[in-house]
């Protein structure tokens, strides 16, 4: 591969980093818009005689909990491009979102015997989307001309 | 520089995707599969004996441990299974399963020591059907279990069922194929069994089941009644078809807890106001005394919205609520000797449940695990006939799981280390809350293949699922296949 293709291919995989970033923001605000329509949708329900107990679920929770094996896949892809695009502390941004989403699937999974653990299920999702628009940011500048970079 | 980092970029992509797609690979799970075959075998500490684990030849099958197949039954009852929309008691029209016609099917009445006969025919369940009596431990080739004691019955065929109507008590009946969608759409009914002497206590079944997401008792929504004479004391049997726990108790008058799944209480003192956790899958009989002052006792099944009033005619319904207490079977009633010497047991296991991210037939999602092993690598229990068997189940998977052992009652020995101090507790369904162990044991008495699973029933068709199998019993029967045996 000759120095053109690989700068192509890293500017490439920079673009991919920052789509896959963006979609990471992206999908926290849909999480969160599902945990509020889910836990309406329980109260419709509860106040429309439907049994709510252990084995109820509902439209909202179930595109929560799809939601969440979607976002981790995201990442893990995030985790892959960015080692391929040249984006500083592209790498490191892509680990600590990984190590997040990990965080995250263990406080969902304690969350439903230690309820008040779901509160940190809340911060740490939105920390994430805090972390994915630093990665975004950082992808963009990394493809602007030097000038405009040393500007900042 | 760019060299090595692409290196580096294609290694950490190899190292990410490599793993990921073994471990897809290895969840896929067979068209076709013989129980028998599943996971690893766990002999408990005990014996091999004549059975190893991929041989089958020799010894006796499933398909022979049969009721008796002569004799005139002394109960003997056609069941006709449908798919269709069915009209609830109290009116609302749902999409579901009927049996005879209703849901739930036919209250089946027998006493101690009678033959009972039931012909299941499969007139519209597409997909197949099969009976499973829950909570009575019948041969092991009349328990029903799609795939591991007989062929899913398809439509246009039917199945006898023989067994003897063993302990009296109140168990149920309900389907053991594709059984998360056919329990839920209502292919189930009460089945009491009665001691031969006729009793002086006026019995009310009360079968709780959720339709379209809406709880019932006996198929009525809502509030309804059971005409009763002031002074009578009325056994309520209560079963939860559900999946998951239902808080349940008697209002109006103190209430005992006379049997649990099938077996009585020694000793139950006096509830006033407490509720009972009622596991899925488990009943429990209360009895109670209709007041004689002009009020009724009222059932609730999960907060007074479904509830069922017993009473005369009339009678002021109860306004109080449920306390906040809940009977604890660990130290409810007196203690009394169990029959089983559970010191030196012959074989002992673990059952320790968890869940963990990954693949399950190739889906990804957190699934549950047994001992750390996702279905269908999970542990066959073995063990002997005439074995005592002691069982620690453990549950650390955040989620409770109703746990179900079919063909025998265990006797609940401690709980979190504390040992059981009332009656003995004797269960088929066992309700263990996450962080909860609990400490069983059982006499191996009934050789077979046996499910011993959880009966939050989506649970079970995500994999909490395992078997209990004697040494030296064959197995035939293949889950998938050409019957699309599929018992979850």
């Amino acid at each position: 591969m000759s120095g053109k293709d690989m700068r192509t291919a890293g500017g490439g995989a920079r673009a991919a980093y920052r789509v896959l970033a963006i979609v990471v923001m992206a999908g926290v605000a849909l999480q969160v818009a599902f945990v509020a329509f889910g836990a309406f949708g329980m109260l419709s329900d509860a106040d429309d005689g439907v049994t709510v107990d252990g084995a109820y679920d509902n439209l909202g929770q179930q595109l929560h909990s799809f939601g969440g094996s979607a976002l981790a896949v995201v990442v893990l892809a995030l985790l892959v491009v960015s080692f391929f695009a040249r984006v500083p502390r592209g790498r490191t941004l892509a680990g600590v979102l990984t190590g997040m989403v990990v965080l995250q699937f263990v406080l969902a999974m304690t969350a439903y015997s230690v309820p008040l653990l779901g509160t940190l299920h809340g911060l740490n999702g939105l920390a994430m989307a805090g972390v994915a628009g630093t990665a975004a940011r950082r992808a963009s500048r990394a493809g602007q001309p030097e000038p405009a970079r040393a500007g900042v | 520089m760019r060299r090595r980092r692409l290196l580096l970029g294609v290694a950490v992509a190899l190292a990410v995707l490599v793993p990921l797609g073994w471990l897809w690979v290895t969840s896929l799970v067979p068209g076709s599969y013989a129980p028998m075959e599943m996971g690893y075998p766990d002999y408990g500490g005990g014996p091999a004996g004549s059975m190893d684990h991929e041989h089958h030849h020799g010894g006796t099958a499933v398909a022979d441990l049969t009721g008796p197949r002569t004799g005139t039954p002394d109960v003997a009852v056609t069941l006709v299974a449908r798919k269709e929309t069915l009209t609830l008691a109290s009116g609302e029209r749902v999409d579901g399963y009927t049996l005879n016609g209703s849901s739930p099917g036919p209250l089946i009445r027998a006493r101690e020591g009678d033959l009972v006969q039931v012909t299941l025919v499969n007139e519209s369940v597409s997909g197949g059907t099969t009976l499973h009596w829950h909570g009575v431990e019948v041969p092991n080739a009349e328990d029903g279990v799609a795939g591991v004691t007989q062929d899913a019955v398809p439509v246009g065929g039917l199945h006898v069922y023989r067994f003897v109507a063993g302990q009296a008590g109140t168990y149920w009946y309900h389907s053991h194929q594709v059984s998360d969608a056919q329990v839920r759409g209502g292919l189930l009914g009460p089945l009491v069994i009665t001691p031969r002497a006729a009793a002086s206590v006026r019995d009310v079944v009360a079968v709780v089941h959720s339709y379209d997401r809406r709880r019932t008792i006996d198929g009525r929504t809502g509030q309804s009644r059971v005409d009763v004479p002031a002074g009578t004391r009325v056994r309520v049997r209560v079963v939860n078809t559900d999946d998951s726990l239902l808080r349940t108790g008697v209002t109006g008058a103190p209430y005992r807890v006379v049997a649990v799944d099938g077996r009585d209480v020694h000793g139950p003192a006096p509830v006033d106001g407490a509720g009972y956790r009622l596991p899925a899958g488990g009943r429990v009989d209360l009895e109670a005394t209709v007041p004689s002052d002009g009020s009724a006792l009222r059932l609730d099944a999960g907060g007074s919205a479904t509830s069922l009033v017993i009473g005369p005619p009339g009678a002021r319904v109860p306004s109080e609520q449920l306390g906040k207490d809940d009977v604890d079977l660990l130290t409810y009633g007196t203690p009394a000797p169990a029959g089983l010497e559970t010191e030196h047991p012959d074989r002992r296991f673990e059952y320790r449940i968890g869940r963990r991210p990954g693949f399950l037939d190739g889906r990804p999602g957190l699934w549950w695990t047994i001992n750390g092993h996702k279905y269908p690598d999970v542990p066959m229990f073995l063990v002997a006939e005439g074995d005592v068997v002691r069982m620690t189940i453990s549950n650390g998977s955040g989620q409770p799981h109703p746990m179900h052992l079919h063909g025998h009652h265990a006797l609940v020995l401690s709980r979190n280390g504390t040992a059981a101090t009332g009656s003995p507790w004797w269960t088929d369904s066992l309700e263990v809350a996450d962080g909860e162990s609990y400490e069983i044991a059982f006499r191996a008495d009934n050789p077979g293949v046996w499910m011993d699973h959880c009966h939050n029933l989506p649970h079970a068709s995500q994999g909490l699922v395992t078997h209990l199998a004697y040494v030296g019993v064959t197995d035939s029967f293949r889950i998938g296949g050409d019957n699309h045996n599929d018992p979850e």
